[in-house]
């Protein structure tokens, strides 16, 4: 009898094991897959802020190399206008502020580009480490801001 | 047997208590690995744009770093800096927020001008809280012998106090070369900096060292025109542990895009005065007049178009 129940054990084991195992190589993966986004979203950020241009062919690059690497992300590009006023309280000087603009495709000196990035949903490798091992991977969230210098 | 093969039971059973700790050590590891990785790409995006705001805000159609006749202000590259840090990490870009960053995290904030450099610290203000605290120019000086000298990033000419007389001097007839000017002057911000990083923090054994050259190590620029240097201590909003980084940010000033100012007549009969970039007005509009930057449009009384300016 005990003998049937190690050997159930044994297997139930070697089962985990394998399954470790492979979760080891998945959860590498995922990690490269984060930076790989970084770098995609970095690269995007400075070719923005540098030259100062951005058509909708730019945008679906960057959608489509963020979607690339497994995670599901949502990408948000924003736009921010640098305006200049003249300040009503004091003549003669102005103030500087930032205002949300909607159209991404015309950008002037000055402005502020920023790209959001938000994961949809967990990704299998995440619902598998929660629900085997209690694991929580954070998902994929940061933002990064550039300036337009022509 | 049975017993024996429950001993040999517990060696898998470890193995794989092993191997699910290293995977969790491993996990938090690179998360904050990528937290800083990120950290790294939002400081530089921030001096750049502090040190390219603040250019741009003195922009008069000369190169600074070659005539060193502007005056750089560095609340500019301060409020700049501040402004983008807030929107790399989804804050909002309210004065509490900059307050919050300003006195929590960063130690010390540098803005290296033409001839001279202003140094930023926490200090305690009357109602108990912190803001940073700008210094007067400090101008970047070299002692040889009884020779006073204040340096400049122009590399060619100092100032020379000398048996209580100030001239002008060449450098080349001082016999101090353009490399040696600007080694003393990297060396001089990054011993102040690190004076100051030490006074500021109690943490006396840590070193900020500006490198004056570019090395492939660090990657950092050296100060050689106007620069500003930023270092972010402990920041811990959105991040799951406390990130430090330091960015050195420098840039020159690049050909000026003309903005036009003309007025447009409205409904009730008034008039509003307003500015676009030249280029993207229709052809036969009426310009009234041309500034070099939107700033200087602004202070003669226009106002942002957002219908040609986008």
């Amino acid at each position: 009898m005990y003998g049937f129940i190690n050997k159930i054990l044994g297997v139930i084991l070697c089962f985990i094991m394998i399954i470790l195992m492979l979760s080891s190589v998945m959860v590498s993966e995922q990690l490269q897959a984060r930076r790989s986004i970084v770098a995609e979203v970095t690269n995007f950020v400075d070719e923005v802020t540098d030259t100062g241009v951005l058509d909708e062919k730019h945008v679906a690059d960057l959608y489509l190399a963020c979607a690339a690497y497994g995670p599901i992300v949502d990408v948000q590009i924003l736009r921010y206008a640098k305006v200049v006023n003249p300040d009503p309280q004091n003549p003669g000087q102005t103030y500087m502020t930032y205002v949300g603009a909607e159209n991404i495709y015309q950008w002037n000196q000055g402005d502020l580009l920023k790209v959001k990035v938000t994961e949809v949903g967990p990704t299998g490798l995440a619902s598998f480490l929660y629900r085997v091992f209690g694991l929580n991977m954070a998902p994929v969230n940061f933002s990064l801001a550039g300036r337009i210098r022509s | 047997m049975n017993r024996g093969f429950g001993f040999i039971l517990a060696v898998p059973v470890l193995f794989i208590a092993t191997v699910t700790l290293m995977q969790v050590r491993i996990i938090k590891q690179e998360e904050m690995r990528m937290e800083e990785y990120v950290m790294t790409f939002a400081i530089d995006y921030s001096t750049d744009a502090a040190v390219e705001e603040m250019l741009n805000m003195t922009h008069l159609g000369q190169d600074y770093a070659d005539k060193g006749k502007t005056n750089a202000d560095p609340e500019v590259a301060l409020s700049t800096f501040l402004n983008l840090m807030c929107m790399n990490y989804d804050l909002p870009l309210t004065d509490k927020a900059k307050i919050q960053i300003e006195s929590g995290y960063m130690p010390v904030f540098c803005v290296a001008a033409y001839n001279g450099y202003y140094i930023y610290t926490p200090t305690r203000d009357s109602d108990g809280g912190w803001y940073l605290q700008g210094s007067h120019k400090i101008p970047y000086s070299y002692q040889v012998g009884d020779k006073y000298y204040a340096l400049n990033l122009g590399g060619e000419n100092a100032h020379l106090l000398e048996n209580g007389s100030l001239t002008k001097v060449t450098l080349e007839s001082q016999g101090i070369t353009q490399e040696e000017a600007f080694r003393q002057i990297n060396s001089k911000v990054s011993d102040d900096l690190m004076y100051r990083f030490q006074q500021g923090t109690s943490r006396g054994g840590e070193f900020i060292y500006i490198p004056d050259g570019l090395t492939t190590i660090k990657q950092v620029n050296p100060i050689k025109g106007p620069t500003v240097l930023a270092f972010i201590d402990g920041w811990d909003f959105n991040t799951t542990h406390a990130v430090s980084a330091f960015s050195v940010g420098g840039a020159q000033i690049e050909s000026s895009r003309m903005v036009a100012g003309y007025e447009v007549i409205n409904a009730d009969g008034s008039v509003t005065k307003l500015y676009a970039y030249a280029d993207l007005l229709p052809p036969g509009m009426h310009i009234v007049d041309m500034f070099t930057s939107p700033n200087e449009a602004a202070r003669e009384g226009y106002y942002y178009d957002p219908v040609y300016m986008g």
